[in-house]
């Protein structure tokens, strides 16, 4: 047993302790690692930071991109488009033939007309006029022969008849 | 080497690196601003205090070099979350404090903290021979050196807190007022816990102090 004037105090102990450091070469060290990881830690950062503005600006576009493509998709809009949409929104389209008409020109002898000209494909219509047939008498010199023009309901872009017909 | 003992929050650092409040203040506000230099200046001036804390409160070196460093970063990291109402000594002091505490709660949940694990590692500590100074092959020395495990053995029977308190009051000279801030806990609790701590270190030690 160590005689009391032998010991030292708990303080001075403790005093003692303040000196149990390391060596200069432990701090260097120490203080290069803080060092490499902060600035590691940093650069860490500044990636996610910039991917995080990259993706905060980008995503915006992105989304108008996408719903502009998804709003405008032609297969998406398929039901929504039919010829009948296509004539409405094109007035310069031709119409079938009244069958009227066509009815006519079918109950007529081969000798009681004689075709001039057929030209149906550069005919065009206007939408505008009426759906009644439209006959046309011209006065002849002779009293037995006249000629006889079936026309179509509406009014050709170009002179000339549809037909022409000699009784 | 001239070690700090100044318990005032006026003047901080060890040997030349003293430096007044107003000049950490101003090297904190450069590092805020991302001058890395201004924070490695911070480093210069806590590092060896900030070590000695957390040394004696794990009594390995690895360990606390590993925490160091941990407090360091964090503390870096956070820098701009740092309000300048309250001094950063106290602020930084709390990061390694807080750091210090988890790990041994860790460590002791994994049930790796026992005390002969303590005092193998003390024993077996080849750095604990290369810290001491020159004269450690002194008769002197050598006997220092086992005043300074029995310390540890002591110190690391006290609970954290307990033990906590006991270091940077007696060991790295804060006041009662700074330890109650490092804490967060009152100067009473401060001053109640380490005149117990005190007491049970005294009758651990009663062989080997007076």
């Amino acid at each position: 047993m160590k005689q009391n004037h032998d010991k030292p105090t708990l303080e001075s102990l403790f005093e003692s302790k303040k000196l149990d450091l390391p060596s200069d070469v432990f701090w260097e060290e120490l203080q290069n690692r803080v060092k490499g990881r902060a600035l590691a830690s940093l650069s860490r950062h500044s990636i996610s930071r910039r991917l995080y503005i990259s993706s905060a600006l980008l995503a915006p576009a992105i989304l108008f991109v996408i719903s502009f493509f998804v709003l405008n998709d032609p297969v998406a809009n398929l039901d929504s488009f039919s010829i009948s949409n296509l004539e409405k929104s094109n007035g310069s389209l031709p119409k079938p033939m009244n069958p009227e008409d066509v009815a006519i020109l079918m109950n007529l002898e081969s000798s009681e007309y004689e075709l001039i000209s057929v030209d149906s494909d550069i005919v065009s219509f206007d939408s505008s006029a009426s759906s009644s047939f439209v006959k046309e008498e011209i006065s002849l010199p002779t009293h037995d022969t006249f000629d006889t023009e079936f026309l179509s309901n509406v009014v050709p872009n170009r002179l000339g008849p549809t037909a022409r017909f000699t009784f | 080497m001239s070690v700090f003992t100044d318990q005032s929050e006026n003047v901080v650092g060890i040997g030349a690196s003293k430096l007044s409040s107003e000049s950490v203040d101003h090297l904190v506000s450069r590092a805020i601003n991302g001058e890395f230099e201004a924070f490695d200046q911070i480093m210069l001036l806590y590092r060896e205090r900030l070590y000695g804390v957390i040394y004696n409160m794990t009594f390995n070196h690895e360990d606390a070099a590993d925490i160091t460093q941990e407090a360091f970063v964090k503390a870096f990291r956070s820098l701009s979350k740092f309000k300048q109402k309250s001094s950063f000594f106290t602020w930084i002091y709390r990061i390694g404090v807080n750091l210090t505490l988890t790990y041994l709660r860790k460590k002791k949940a994994r049930r790796f903290f026992s005390f002969d694990q303590i005092n193998d590692e003390i024993s077996n500590s080849k750095d604990l021979k290369d810290f001491s100074s020159s004269e450690n092959t002194s008769v002197k020395t050598t006997l220092l050196n086992e005043l300074h495990e029995r310390l540890n053995e002591a110190l690391s029977k006290l609970s954290d807190k307990h033990r906590t308190i006991v270091v940077l009051f007696e060991i790295d000279g804060l006041s009662h007022k700074q330890i109650a801030s490092i804490m967060k806990c009152t100067e009473g609790t401060v001053r109640s816990r380490l005149h117990y701590a005190k007491q049970q270190l005294q009758s651990l030690l009663s062989d080997y102090v007076r």
